[in-house]
């Protein structure tokens, strides 16, 4: 079994706590492996972070850069990252409450979803929108993602690939007009496949302009937080995590704000 | 002859779908175990969450920057959720 799966197992031990997502969620999927760090979807409740803090902490983990594993700003969107050792590997872990573009009821039928799972893990559906991020290389990702979909309304709304579209609309041509309300590329498959080529790289290029606006409003908001850090990463050395985490959130407190705003209409 | 489809990753990558599941966990871990030969090049890095790049570093092993202009170019930088 590997590292991540076996965090994934501990963090929900006794409890629905943690999600595993994204890039290890792609393996579990039996797409490809190309992420070399673990990223979950944690219950915001403080148990579930304490839980998480604990399984970690005896680990040897220690902080990153980033927000403290506290529901104050986790609620806010801001994620959080620690380190350790496993034997030869350099284990992170990442964690959100809030992963982006899944709104608040989605998530919540997610942790429904994975409830008595025996590996809960980010469905396709999900991951798509997840990987809806500003690296190329995640497009290549969700358009395998779209293939997994059973249902072709979710095929229609996930699918990278022209011809496959070309194909479901033609096979379900009523769902591909009224899905057009909702992603309006689809339209374009009426013009043909050229057309809907230079619709999807539209959309791929808005959804990353999308994403780095929304990566800069965190890097914006952190900017205190950032030039604080040097000396509370030096501070905090060699702590034990549950010491280490307390001195983060004294020293987080009122440098970096809980929540973020929202883009501007 | 087989239509044309729309290729997004390798043979190898979706070669994943074939493995066993012991197959699939040995080749996962060997995957993790050789990836740790490019640890030093994202040591400041992040491929997740809202953070790009640690403040002070650049991309790349041991390249300082300005923590202000770093703030404002990782919103640049490349980034998973």
């Amino acid at each position: 079994m590997t590292v991540y799966l076996e965090l994934t197992r501990a963090f929900n031990d006794g409890a629905l706590r943690a999600i595993l997502s994204s890039g290890q969620a792609v393996v579990v999927h039996r797409l490809a492996i190309m992420s070399k760090d673990g990223d979950w979807i944690l219950r915001e409740r403080p148990e579930a972070l304490e839980h998480v803090r604990r399984v970690l902490a005896a680990r040897g983990s220690a902080y990153r850069f980033g927000a403290p594993l506290d529901v104050r700003w986790m609620s806010g969107g801001w994620s959080a990252h620690l380190e350790h050792r496993d034997g030869a590997l350099r284990v992170r872990t990442d964690f959100v409450t809030r992963p982006p573009r899944i709104d608040a009821l989605d998530l919540e039928a997610l942790w429904r979803e994975q409830e008595g799972a025996p590996l809960p893990v980010v469905d396709p559906r999900r991951l798509v929108a997840i990987k809806q991020t500003n690296r190329e290389k995640d497009y290549a990702v969700i358009g395998e993602l779209a293939r997994l979909l059973s249902d072709p309304k979710e095929q229609l709304l996930a699918s990278r690939s022209a011809r496959d579209i070309v194909a479901l609309g033609a096979r379900h041509p009523r769902l591909l007009e009224d899905l057009a309300r909702e992603r309006p590329l689809l339209a374009a498959a009426a013009r043909g496949e050229e057309a809907l080529e230079r619709a999807l790289d539209a959309e791929r290029r808005a959804l990353v302009h999308a994403n780095e606006r929304r990566l800069a409003r965190y890097a914006a908001a952190a900017e205190a937080w950032a030039a604080a850090w040097p000396a509370t990463a030096h501070a905090i050395a060699g702590m034990p995590l549950e010491e280490a985490h307390e001195a983060i959130v004294a020293r987080a407190l009122g440098v970096l704000p809980f929540s973020v705003g929202t883009e501007p209409a | 002859m087989r239509p044309l489809r729309d290729e997004f990753l390798s043979e190898e990558d979706l070669d994943l779908r074939n493995l066993g599941e012991e197959e699939l966990l040995a080749w996962w871990a060997l995957w993790l175990e050789q990836a740790q030969a490019t640890n030093d090049l994202d040591a400041h890095l992040y491929a997740h969450g809202v953070f790009t790049v640690e403040p002070g570093r650049g991309p790349g092993p041991d390249r300082l920057v300005d923590p202000a202009a770093c703030a404002v170019r990782s919103a640049a930088r490349p980034a998973s959720p």
